[in-house]
């Protein structure tokens, strides 16, 4: 009996810790979610560590800025990305290498995103020291907690390397037109697709107009291929980015704000999508995808083609496409009676901003410079699967080549998910009809319908 | 006596010092907060502007506010009962001298261990997916082909999937408190029940559901404390952006405390998730003073 109780004691113990152990393996984006949700405070104090700067890196930073001496300055730098991210590898080397050179001792704390959203404001009112951080583009809520950059990106010369687009977006989020953040990690939205599924269904040329869109879905459906799939998460964007380009991003967040869901062209935009889905464009399974399901088991499988995101798809699904996996973008596709066209999209980026408390803007600048140009933003780049932020540097993922064209055409911006997503009330409204649209569950009469009832209050 | 006292004050200060402070003065806080606008949680008292019961009002016409405290309720309600009633079931089940009793209560119990977010991601991507997963593959296995084409995250099963989930997790954790209050019972009721005649089902409608008054209603106060803190799992099963049939008061709050994601205009308002905080609490001891209003174990002793 005894030996019993003890070999059912070890079995439940062993199981314990197996599960126990499977639940902290893997790296699935739940994971992912809990050690952000963790608010980790992971401190990487690099002042030890100066002694071994490449020689060989010297000069490109050098090429790149971000030196200077300042030998006993102390910069509290907290980031929004996990020690263990590409971003968060990369930043912490360029870091030790700008300590080297400069003498400046840099404080590195991994925050993770939660960390950022939830403590950062909290940190800054407390008269808690934070010189820099970074993060998700628009800082325009931090309000007087961080400063102008005007100056010292006049000071290093240091506008005329970015992108003018990325420029004016980011100097759009404040009411004076002004600069308060330096924009890093860009990313586009578009549609992601499979360039080998295009190949086999005889697809020569990425889409550029809806008509063409149509053609494509047609071809990939008659190769055997599922054309399209989403996720609940980015539902908004298909459908956002089409009503914008029949009338413009600001007049869709008046759609969204003040309920005005009768209006013809949202019609329209809802009968585009009953369209795709009942001629089976759609991924059967489309209507249960909660995300990262779609982009990870269908589109990075290689079981759909198109998939309407950002371009940072590329990055988080690189461990399940492997790096054959040929990647292609194009913008979203201009419809007829549009008003705009290929040039205006949805273009955003991760951005640095230095704070109010910090005692010296030069070298928290110069730390800037060091991780947005010239080497260090290359090896951002490569790293993360992501769009340099120096418009020098070359060297774009080779995944991301076809953004490329779309970004440097880009003049017109549009808000997120073309201002879809402007009024978090009715986002979640929004979303579970936009998924039934695209799942072939309800007309675009009945999405119209369901939408005028969520507004009304 | 004098000295007594002193010691007593002593004593007591430091601890009831650092309860005020911890405890009584968030609550104060949170409370005046919600009849304000104010937009960060750290903004100074002079920059809270008054709004009486704007805030309350807001809310209460705030249709997603509405859908989140039906989700709320259905929770509480239906996944009380299939909580409560299957952990009591099987504490019933392994209070009797069931074979390898240990092993089953520890693997009841093994998910209450495992963090949220792995069980989530488990539910979500190993049970409920359309394609492989386990409802699809097993419902297709016994030729059950409409229960197996259900989609279990489409909006219309999302709820339905998430309480599923949300309350297998739980059960074990209840089923826990129940078995402790069972073992209170002594054996000499049951026994002295076998010899008049009554079986086990008698047993259990005439002396373990009565004598166990007092732990049923500590389960409903624990579960509806449980359930008014109903967040990650709601996270899970909706990420980035809030979903209607998943939407909790807790994520709503959240997202009017720190802002929604993908806004290009971030809005925040900490005196209305204040406001939330506070009917949360007030739920809580709305559901504590129902239940011992009536749910009285004072009767019986034993």
């Amino acid at each position: 009996m005894k030996k019993s109780k003890k070999l059912v004691s070890l079995v439940t113990c062993s199981a314990l810790i197996t599960t126990l152990l499977a639940g902290c393996g893997g790296s699935s984006s739940g994971d992912s979610a809990a050690t952000t949700a963790a608010g980790s405070a992971e401190t990487t104090t690099a002042a030890a560590e100066t002694a071994a700067p490449a020689s060989d890196t010297t000069t490109a930073a050098e090429a790149s800025g971000g030196s200077g001496d300042f030998s006993g300055v102390k910069l509290v730098y907290w980031s929004n990305w996990e020690s263990t991210e590409p971003q968060g590898i990369v930043i912490t080397e360029a870091v030790k290498e700008f300590e080297a050179e400069t003498g400046a001792q840099v404080d590195l704390q991994f925050k993770g995103r939660k960390g950022i959203k939830e403590g950062l404001i909290p940190a800054l009112d407390a008269d808690q020291q934070v010189d820099l951080f970074d993060g998700a583009g628009n800082k325009s809520n931090y309000g007087d907690r961080i400063i102008c950059l005007e100056d010292l990106m006049k000071d290093n010369d240091y506008e005329k390397d970015t992108n003018p687009a990325l420029m004016t977006l980011n100097r759009s989020y404040y009411s004076d037109g002004q600069l308060y953040e330096i924009p890093y990690q860009m990313k586009a939205n578009g549609y992601l697709y499979n360039k080998d599924m295009f190949d086999k269904a005889g697809i020569t040329k990425a889409p550029a107009t809806w008509e063409e869109f149509l053609d494509a879905c047609q071809k990939l459906k008659d190769a055997g291929y599922t054309a399209l799939t989403t996720d609940d998460a980015y539902a908004m964007q298909a459908f956002g980015q089409h009503l914008a380009r029949l009338i413009g991003d600001e007049e869709v967040k008046n759609v969204v704000n003040n309920g005005l869901w009768d209006k013809e062209e949202v019609l329209a935009t809802a009968q585009a999508f009953e369209d795709l889905a009942s001629k089976g464009y759609f991924s059967p399974q489309v209507g249960a995808n909660v995300w990262p399901t779609g982009q990870n088991t269908e589109l990075a499988t290689g079981l759909a083609a198109m998939y309407c995101a950002g371009t940072y798809v590329v990055n988080e699904t690189k461990t399940i496409t492997g790096p054959d996996f040929r990647w292609g973008f194009f913008a979203y596709p201009e419809v007829e009676n549009g008003i705009n066209g290929l040039e205006a999209m949805v273009i955003g980026n991760q951005s640095f901003a230095i704070t109010k408390k910090c005692a010296n803007p030069e070298a928290a600048f110069a730390l800037i410079v060091k991780l947005t140009r010239g080497n260090w933003d290359s090896r951002l780049a490569e790293e993360s699967l992501a769009l340099p932020a120096d418009k020098n540097n070359e060297s774009w993922p080779e995944q991301l080549q076809e953004a490329k064209p779309y970004m440097e055409n880009c003049t017109e911006l549009f808000a997120t998910s073309g201002g879809l997503e402007n009024n978090p009330d009715i986002t979640p409204a929004l979303k579970e009809n936009l998924m039934k649209l695209y799942a072939g569950t309800c007309t675009a009469q009945e999405f119209v319908d369901n939408m005028l009832a969520a507004s009304k209050q | 006596m004098k000295r007594n006292r002193s010691m007593i004050v002593a004593f007591a200060l430091p601890g009831t010092l650092v309860f005020l402070v911890t405890l009584i003065y968030p609550i104060i806080r949170t409370v005046i907060m919600s009849f304000f606008s104010i937009q960060e949680i750290t903004d100074s008292v002079d920059k809270w502007k008054f709004n009486g019961i704007g805030n309350y009002i807001s809310l209460m016409r705030n249709s997603l506010y509405q859908a989140s405290w039906i989700n709320l309720a259905k929770i509480f309600l239906i996944g009380g009962v299939i909580t409560l009633g299957v952990s009591l079931l099987l504490a019933v089940i392994l209070k009797n001298s069931v074979r390898g009793r240990g092993f089953f209560q520890a693997a009841i119990y093994l998910p209450n261990v495992i963090s949220a977010v792995a069980m989530a991601t488990m539910w979500i991507q190993y049970i409920f997916n359309p394609s492989y997963g386990f409802m699809t593959k097993f419902f297709s296995a016994l030729h059950l082909d409409s229960v197996a084409r259900i989609q279990w995250l489409s909006a219309d099963y999302k709820f339905w999937a998430l309480l599923i989930s949300y309350c297998f997790g739980m059960i074990g954790h209840f089923m826990l408190i129940w078995v402790s209050g069972i073992e209170r019972i002594g054996i000499d009721y049951y026994e002295a029940a076998a010899i008049d005649g009554a079986n086990k089902v008698k047993q259990f409608f005439y002396i373990t559901l009565p004598l166990l008054k007092g732990i049923f209603r500590t389960n409903i106060i624990m579960w509806s404390i449980s359930v008014s803190g109903f967040f990650i799992w709601s996270k899970l099963f909706s990420p980035i952006s809030a979903d209607t049939s998943t939407v909790v008061p807790m994520v709503y709050m959240y997202d009017k405390l720190f802002g929604a994601e993908n806004v290009d205009e971030i809005r925040r308002d900490a005196g209305i998730a204040a406001a939330v905080g506070v009917m949360l609490c007030l739920f809580i001891v709305f559901i504590f003073t129902l239940v011992n209003r009536l749910i009285k174990d004072d009767d019986l002793e034993f």
